[in-house]
């Protein structure tokens, strides 16, 4: 790949890694190339870069360079409930009010070589608000936030039920006492608020409501729409409403997904698998989740799927790269499962301009590995986010 | 008939003792100490401290003490002006932790914690053994908005004396103490829209109405009333300070454990804090804490949250973030005039000066040594408490 | 270990030639074809080889320190004499070898220069929960008499090196639990060790029990009354269990003896049946309970019962088991002792007094109602053997010791006392005053070098020396 030099300022110092292998992602893998990093920023990447005078070399020529992680569904890094249950509806929830910027699984994940994190809110509300993309280093969660309302998240299926119940002899006024406590509830709930969201737009009245603003937004794809699902009934269901309402949405977990993958397919909606079982507290007793296949993302790739793969809510999956791999042997093609930790997870939130590849003009998220990434034996050497050295293994 | 009646009255008003002689007895003295740190001017060797009516009416060397004043004689012993606790629940009811948060609605700012205290309660005694004379009383943390906080003294009296401000601030919470599982808010992204929907509520109340909780907050919002605000960690402190710029409170940060991460922010907004009591933190690296927030330029002063632990722990406190680096001056004005002006109380508290209050402690050493031992405590004049002689 | 590394240089510096010798007779034995010169140099390097390989690696890091140390010319407080200005204190391998004004230093030594500084043992406290799980150290069940503490001990469960720093080398750490017996509690040193039992310095140093303590903030009589009678119980049935057991001795002795009696006949004789014979029938051995093995111990005095007790009524029943039962009692916690100090000292019960504060405990029970400052102060004014321990919310408050001690002063302590509060008489209470507790000839190099008086605010530890290792030194240590 010839050298794409942009011209150098005398900003900051430049960075020159040299590496064995450069993975680009984006492009043909590079033998014993150089990638150029200032401010922060990838200026060049190739096989014959020219390396001024006065940068500062990282030699990683026997280690394998490719982008930073990027984690669609960082879930754990929070402080507390991720939802606010008293209400089942909670648009206007933002997640990064909750983040805790200590939590050890954000430095785990770092250490595992994810460099930008998305974290979703909580799946017992039905509507659960928006989710905010991070870089996963820094003292305060301002300093991590690469993007907030970054997209809205609702939870199909029976988890947003769990814990709802009719009155009987507890406190009288307990706000569980309330929809939904079934399947078909769901799905009217989100009729509903969809409807209202309609209706608000067209009569654009005066007094704004931050709720229904977000829900028009998502409707009309301004706000990207992931909808946590995981039984094919939930995904049918999904479609349906999407169809009603002219949505356009991402699926989250989706692990009866190899059921019904010409029909996800079909509709292009991208999923986000991850973790492989999850086992979430319904209402109907543990019953969504547990019909899984280790080939889900290798089915859904050949279907034609746009498949991302992410943590979810078992912080052990933080390790992305064992994710990518486990895929690969249960038949998902290795490109494939190395764009689903990368570029299409970098597409999915809305930051493929930033991060998930070794480009000229992105963020200088860069991952020095041992070896290849898909390799078991292989491990993460450094961390470089945003231009800086933030991890290196010992 | 209506002379029987006036008679009756007239021996009233002869029978009633003259008010004020014998509450005044010993609330215009002198003291002589070989020490007075007045904490405002620094230290007076041998010097003499007069007091007028409960005043402190002159401080020095020189000091022409008036024949037949009372004269309490210090000898070569150490005056520092009485310490304020911060932070405290003292004083409540024998089970305070059952009183302090009125849990069932999320936001009480109507409440007022003095409406729960007794000022002739029995553990107030230990306080003002230690050398406590004042402390500002709060609700718990239970609440995102708690209710009003208060500052008494210790003196006991049935006068009313004791009551200083019976409303003295908002107690607000952003722990994760204040998220519940059956109340709003459960989660803190929830915590921070439900104080924010109550605030914007406040900005617009009318005062013909009747909305105690928006005419309190609306208070708030015009800074006649400070916010107490607690948060511990770095997130918490920060969802908090998110808020106060929202809404430009003026606010105080309790607790604070890792305020000192933040030190920075908190100078910018002038933002101080009161501590929490030291022993409760075993180790080195949250024993250094408060030393660090001082050094940054944080006003700092302490809590003891009684009875989570002794109100007089407070010098306890002191000493220990000392010897984890606190500087000893700091200290003695955490103990103080910090906690004055965090009080909005410097003018009458926290140190030795004419026209301050005659709050006084004498002890046997420095303040922040550990084997200092409290003699006598003088609130308002009045010595409420002397050490036995054994 | 420093014996081992100690022999094992004397060895080579004084008798290399000998080693050598003999190594080389070794090999000449065994293989005569070696060149004579190659031999000695063989015989060497098998001598060394044969060294212990893991001297330097097993137990607290050497690091290299010379065998002796002299801190000189700093105030000396031996805790057990009176205080020696400018006094040098000699340390040899792992124990004190001299102390006083005038110790010869000996070429080689380590001098450490202590002047205008304080030079005592190092503190213990005696009411510490260090190196053992929080949720283990305040156990809401009960226990057994028999339970160890050693057992549940973890060397790295927290930076024990916190407490270390602030002078403490030595902690009391026993099982806790509401009621009856808990457990045998043992006297650690903070030596730095990885292995739990290296950590021990006096194994079964008490059996902890406890009377009166409410769980929560609830206080029922009737288990009060209940902990009491149970704790009788037990020991009665110990005292039988005793009984049985000497009897079974005597009675097996009995046997042996009779039975080796008909053996020495049976062979002298001629086969035909001895006069005097009976069908001797071995004892039965009765059968064994390990509370009750201990409870022996406790029974013969040969380990004292520690008993939590706060109030006046649960210290008078502590002491009443002492006179029933001819016990050795220590009074742990002792809150309301100040209000029949008289009646403790009379029976010359030992008392472990603390908190000097409840700001120190995390939940303050409602035996702490009357707790007063001035306990450990009106117990030892009584002539009571009063120690002063921390009782804090957790293993690292341990290094709140001084402190303590401190603000047992300032509610009037006789200095001296706080100070042998928190070094010799938890040392004696818990049967380790031989080894450490005072700057004596002969006892273990457990001291510490400060820069003032362990009581006033400013002074800092600058080295802390257990069993004879520097393991820590303020300039260097990060």
């Amino acid at each position: 790949m010839p050298a794409v030099a942009a011209p150098l300022t005398a900003a900051e110092q430049v960075i020159a890694i040299k590496a064995g292998r450069i993975l680009p992602i984006s492009g043909e893998p590079i033998s014993g190339g150089v990638i150029l990093i200032q401010d922060g920023k990838i200026i060049a990447v190739g096989s014959e870069v020219e390396i001024p005078a006065d940068a500062e070399i990282v030699d990683a020529s026997s280690g394998v360079a490719m982008p930073g992680l990027v984690d669609a569904r960082a879930v754990r890094p929070v402080r507390g409930d991720r939802n606010e249950q008293s209400n089942e509806i909670t648009p206007t929830f933002h997640i990064s009010q909750g983040i805790n910027p200590k939590s050890r699984y954000l430095k785990r994940a770092l250490q595992a070589g994810v460099t930008t994190a998305y974290v979703p809110p909580g799946g017992s509300n039905l509507i659960a608000g928006v989710g905010v993309a991070i870089k996963p280093f820094g003292k305060t969660v301002a300093e991590m936030i690469v993007e907030d309302d970054a997209a809205l998240h609702i939870t199909m299926g029976s988890e947003s039920t769990y814990g709802n119940r009719i009155p009987r002899w507890n406190r009288p006024d307990s706000f569980y006492y309330r929809r939904p406590t079934t399947r078909m509830a769901v799905a009217w709930m989100l009729r509903k608020s969809f409807f209202d969201a309609q209706q608000y737009a067209a009569e654009s009245p005066e007094q704004a409501d931050a709720a229904l603003e977000t829900l028009t937004a998502a409707a009309n794809g301004e706000l990207p729409l992931r909808v946590t699902v995981r039984r094919a009934i939930d995904i049918r269901t999904a479609f349906r409403i999407a169809d009603e309402y002219g949505l356009k949405i991402t699926l989250d977990e989706c692990t009866e997904g190899y059921k019904v993958a010409e029909l996800i397919a079909e509709k292009k909606a991208p999923v986000v698998l991850g973790p492989y079982y999850y086992y979430p507290r319904t209402r109907d007793q543990y019953s969504e989740g547990r019909e899984f296949n280790w080939n889900n993302a290798g089915i859904l790739a050949r279907a034609g799927v746009k498949v991302v793969l992410a943590s979810g809510a078992e912080p052990e999956m933080a390790d992305l790269l064992t994710a990518a791999m486990f895929a690969v042997r249960h038949g998902m093609p290795a490109d494939d499962a190395l764009k689903a930790i990368t570029l299409t997870a970098a597409e999915v939130i809305g930051l493929a301009d930033r991060v998930g590849s070794l480009d000229v003009g992105k963020d200088a998220d860069i991952l020095i590995l041992s070896g290849e990434p898909l390799a078991g034996t292989s491990r993460v050497r450094r961390v470089i986010l945003n231009g800086r050295t933030v991890h290196e293994a010992d | 008939m209506k002379r029987a009646l006036l008679t009756i009255v007239a021996i009233g008003l002869v029978s009633v003792p003259t008010p004020g002689r014998a509450a005044d007895a010993g609330r215009t003295l002198a003291v002589r100490a070989g020490r007075i740190l007045t904490v405002s001017n620094g230290a007076i060797e041998n010097g003499v401290i007069t007091v007028r009516d409960g005043k402190i009416d002159g401080v020095g060397v020189d000091l022409a003490v008036p024949k037949g004043m009372e004269t309490i004689d210090a000898g070569d012993k150490v005056v520092v002006p009485g310490f304020i606790d911060a932070h405290c629940h003292l004083g409540l009811s024998l089970n305070a932790m059952a009183e302090i948060d009125e849990t069932v609605q999320p936001v009480t700012a109507q409440m007022r914690i003095i409406d729960a205290f007794d000022p002739t309660a029995d553990e107030l005694a230990q306080a003002v053994r230690a050398g406590v004379t004042t402390m500002m009383l709060a609700p718990g943390g239970r609440n995102p908005i708690g209710g009003q906080t208060a500052v008494v003294k210790l003196s006991g009296d049935r006068r009313k004396r004791w009551l200083v401000k019976p409303s003295a601030g908002v107690e607000m919470s952003f722990t994760s103490d204040a998220l519940m599982s059956d109340r709003r808010p459960t989660s803190r992204p929830g915590l921070i829209t439900l104080v924010q929907e109550n605030l914007d509520k406040a900005a617009g109340y009318e005062s013909d109405t009747f909305a105690p909780t928006a005419e309190v907050l609306s208070r708030l919002t015009r800074r006649e009333l400070p916010a107490y605000v607690r948060a511990v960690a770095v997130d918490e402190i920060d969802a908090a300070l998110s808020v106060i710029d929202r809404y430009e409170l003026a606010a105080v940060l309790v607790g604070a454990q890792q305020a000192d991460e933040m030190a920075e922010m908190l100078v910018e907004r002038e933002v101080a804090v009161i501590c929490g009591p030291q022993l409760l933190h075993s180790q080195d690296h949250d024993l250094k804490r408060a030393g660090r927030l001082a050094a940054a330029g944080v006003k700092v002063a302490f809590g003891s949250f009684a009875p989570r632990t002794m109100s007089g722990d407070i010098r306890t406190s002191a000493i220990l973030a000392v010897r984890y680096g606190l500087k000893r001056d700091e200290a003695l004005k955490a103990l103080t005039i910090n906690a004055a002006e965090i009080l909005g109380l410097d003018g009458r508290l926290g140190s030795i000066q004419p026209g301050r209050d005659a709050d006084l402690v004498i002890l046997d050493g420095d303040p922040l040594e550990p084997a200092s031992r409290v003699e006598t405590v003088i609130i308002d004049g009045n010595v409420v408490y002397r050490r036995e002689q054994k | 270990m420093g014996f081992v590394w100690r022999g094992a240089s004397d060895l080579m510096l004084d008798r290399g030639r000998w080693s050598c010798y003999k190594a080389c007779n070794l090999v000449h034995g065994e293989r005569k074809m070696i060149d004579v010169k190659n031999a000695h140099l063989i015989g060497t390097v098998l001598f060394l080889s044969l060294l212990p390989v893991g001297v330097r690696a097993a137990g607290p890091s050497a690091e290299g320190k010379p065998e002796r140390i002299a801190i000189r010319g700093g105030m000396v407080l031996t805790i057990s004499t009176n205080p020696i200005r400018d006094g040098t204190v000699l340390v040899e391998g792992e124990t004190i070898r001299a102390v006083g004004r005038d110790v010869v230093v000996p070429d080689g030594a380590r001098v450490v220069d202590a002047k205008g500084k304080f030079v005592l043992p190092g503190f213990m406290d005696a009411q510490s929960s260090l190196y053992v799980m929080a949720s283990e150290a305040s156990g809401s069940g009960g226990g057994s008499a028999e339970w160890s503490v050693a057992d549940a001990l973890d060397p790295f469960i927290e930076r024990h090196e916190e407490v270390l720093h602030q002078g403490v080398t030595a902690v009391y750490v026993a099982p806790s639990g509401i009621g009856g017996f808990a457990g045998r509690g043992a006297v650690l040193s903070l030596n730095g060790a990885t292995r739990p039992e290296k950590l021990v310095l006096k194994a079964d140093a008490a059996v902890r029990a406890s009377l009166g303590l409410s769980a929560g903030s609830q206080s029922s009589s009737l288990a009060r009354l209940d902990d009491y009678a149970s704790l009788r119980e037990t020991l009665i049935e110990a005292q039988a269990y005793a009984q049985r057991q000497r009897r079974y001795r005597q009675d097996l002795a009995e046997y042996e003896k009779k039975k080796a009696e008909q053996e020495k006949e049976k062979k002298a004789g001629d086969g035909s049946k001895p006069k005097d014979s009976e069908e001797l029938k071995r004892p039965d051995k009765p059968a064994s309970n390990p509370t009750h093995e201990i409870l022996a111990k406790v029974l013969d005095k040969e380990i004292p019962l520690q008993v939590e007790a706060h109030r006046v009524s649960d210290i008078l029943n502590a002491l009443r088991l002492a006179e029933e039962f001819k016990l050795s009692v220590i009074l742990d916690g002792c809150t309301e002792g100040y209000r029949i100090a008289g009646e403790i000292a009379r029976r010359k019960v030992p008392v472990v007094a603390g908190p000097v504060s409840t700001s120190f405990v995390a939940m303050p029970r409602l035996e702490y109602r009357n707790h007063s400052p001035e306990n450990a102060a009106i117990l030892a004014a009584k002539g009571i053997q009063t120690a002063v321990g921390v009782c804090g919310r957790d293993g690292l408050s341990s290094k709140f010791i001084t402190l303590a001690a401190a603000m047992a002063t300032a509610n009037g302590m006789d200095r001296d006392a706080a100070l042998r509060a928190i070094t010799l008489t938890p040392a004696e209470i818990f049967g380790v005053a031989d080894r450490i507790g005072s700057l004596d000839v002969g006892k273990r190099a457990d001291l510490v070098v400060m820069t003032g008086h362990p009581f006033d605010a400013d002074s800092r530890v600058e080295m802390v020396l257990v069993g004879g290792k520097v393991v820590y030194e303020r300039d260097t240590t990060p």
